[in-house]
């Protein structure tokens, strides 16, 4: 199939810190509704369905079991990833390319705040033979790479709480976001150490909430939407597990899932063609190094064109215009689906406040957090 | 539509948890390691396509991907390469006191070993600093055999 395929539709729910009051499957009922009704669709239309999680951050074994209900996707086909939500996107984008399926639908969620012991969880994820038993809090990994980057590449820790103070910043303008903030640099490099040189305020804080995208090709997306935005390339990747043979300074992942996407989508000066973009900044320092891997700035300069104001909202490059994980809260795997579904809006021109003028082209990046060394990146487009 | 529970102490949770009961084999190159570890050494894989060594040794090589068979012992010692202050434990408490955690890599050599470094100046911890491990008195063939590693005496 040579059609394209598009994004028609999606739903949302508030990013919150906590969400004491509905369940995991009432998040993900109401973003289905949202995005059912954004694409004009019901989930009779719908042909496949794919879906984001992790066993050990659900809380229940074989979680991918749980999935069908609250999408209106029971007797319906249904896979898991248990990866990052745009190796997810891609998947629906396969399917759909088979020639197979219509529409397809994507779903993510983050129901952090009920995971009692989190750093338990990314510890188990740690070699059980060589690194876990060490008992270390596995931010320490972090703390690890960010030292070893600001020093080969220069950049500073004052850049780090730039990248926080505009993505906290820019978060105000976001209506979804779970921790939007008026913070200075000073406030970020004066937060408790947590694995020194990376403190506190250096880290995404968790929110829960849910996404659900709904795709189609491109003969469908025209007659269902309006706005219908293409997806022009995707790359998805993963580096080695052990973390002894990475080098802490490079993150090649997205190197090679961008240059795998950039030739789909026939891109070959990303800082020319690309409008803006959402990109993983779990930790702040990961912003910096996630835009000199992805070629969007040279080894080294991000820092100081992030000074120049050239990632801001309103700069040459505008980097986050949600606000980013920082800003809008860490959802795990579900975390890159946010970033899809500000390019969307970005891309229809409906990011009201915050919408950047004259946007075509989107690129969306992703990690899959620690101990990992995997990403995805997507390029979006609302050309006809 | 989606209206929110108001009254927050009618809210109810059921707490559950899970226990791993695991057990993780060695293998062939890690039961390389650690015995060796056991005697106070340090073996590497070598690949006999790129000649490259690798700590810790897999029976693998993941560039080339062929076989290793030969494992090389080395009388080196390892330098810093990074380095963090660790502040939180495993429950996000504050620890009483800061670990020193270290990627360590010995010169020539691919990998490496994460682990604690103690018995040192906050001020004298960087790149490159030589460091020597300090051993239990009984090993047991794991990687906390090594209690620590300090700077080279
Ligand atoms: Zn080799």
């Amino acid at each position: 199939m040579n059609e394209r395929v598009a994004i028609i539709g999606v739903g949302y729910t508030q990013l919150r810190p906590v969400s004491s009051d509905v369940s995991f499957r009432e998040m993900i009922y109401e973003a289905a509704v949202r995005a059912y009704e954004d694409a004009g669709i019901e989930p009779r239309d719908v042909d496949t369905f794919v879906a984001i999680s992790e066993d050990y951050h659900e809380g229940t074994a074989i979680f991918d079991e749980y999935v069908p209900d609250q999408l209106g996707a029971v007797l319906k086909p249904v896979h898991t990833i248990t990866q990052d939500g745009l190796t997810a996107l891609a998947s629906c984008v396969m399917q759909i390319k088979t020639g197979l399926f219509n529409i397809a639908v994507l779903e993510g969620h983050s129901k952090a705040s009920n995971i009692l012991y989190p750093s338990h969880i990314d510890a188990f994820a740690l070699d059980p033979v060589t690194v876990r038993p060490l008992g270390f809090n596995p931010v320490f990994l972090a703390g690890l790479e960010m030292q070893r980057f600001l020093v080969e590449t220069g950049n500073t820790e004052y850049h780090c709480g730039l990248v926080v103070a505009k993505n906290r910043a820019t978060a105000i303008k976001n209506p979804i976001a779970a921790y939007p903030a008026e913070i200075s640099i000073e406030d970020v490099l004066s937060s408790n150490p947590v694995s020194f040189p990376l403190k506190e305020l250096d880290i995404a804080r968790k929110a829960d909430g849910a996404f659900v995208i709904v795709l189609a090709k491109e003969s469908v997306a025209k007659r269902l939407s309006p706005y219908p935005v293409y997806v022009e390339g995707v790359g998805w990747l993963q580096d080695t597990p052990n973390i002894e043979m990475r080098d802490l300074v490079s993150s090649l992942y997205l190197t090679g899932a961008a240059n795998m996407a950039y030739r789909e989508a026939g891109i070959r000066n990303p800082i020319r063609e690309i409008d803006f973009a959402e990109i993983d900044d779990t930790f702040s320092y990961k912003e910096l190094q996630h835009i000199e891997f992805l070629g969007i700035a040279r080894p080294g300069e991000s820092g100081e064109m992030l000074e120049e104001g050239y990632f801001d909202i309103d700069g040459e490059f505008p980097v986050n215009p949600s606000g980013g994980n920082i800003g809008c809260g860490y959802m795990y795997d579900s975390s890159s689906l946010r970033g899809v579904y500000e390019a969307v809006l970005q891309l229809r021109g409906f990011a009201a406040e915050r919408q950047i003028p004259d946007v075509e082209t989107a690129l969306i990046a992703s990690w899959r957090g620690i101990p990992t060394a995997s990403g995805g990146v997507v390029i979006l487009s609302n050309r006809e | 539509m989606f209206e929110k529970i108001e009254k927050f102490d009618k809210i109810r949770v059921w707490k559950g948890e899970k226990t791993g009961w695991h057990r993780y084999t060695y293998g062939i190159a890690g039961e390389m390691f650690f015995r060796k570890l056991m005697e106070k050494k340090f073996v590497a894989g070598k690949c006999p396509e790129c000649e490259r060594l690798f700590i810790p040794p897999r029976i693998y090589c993941e560039d080339c991907f062929v076989e290793i068979k030969e494992f090389v012992e080395i009388k080196e010692l390892p330098r810093v390469y990074s380095f963090t202050f660790l502040f939180k434990d495993l429950e996000d408490n504050l620890l009483k006191e800061p670990e020193i955690v270290v990627f360590l890599k010995w010169d020539n050599i691919e990998g490496g070993l994460i682990h604690r470094l103690k018995e040192v100046n906050i001020e004298d911890v960087n790149f490159g600093l030589v460091v020597e491990p300090v051993f239990k008195e009984k090993p047991e063939g794991n990687i906390n055999d090594i209690l620590y590693w300090r700077p080279k005496k």
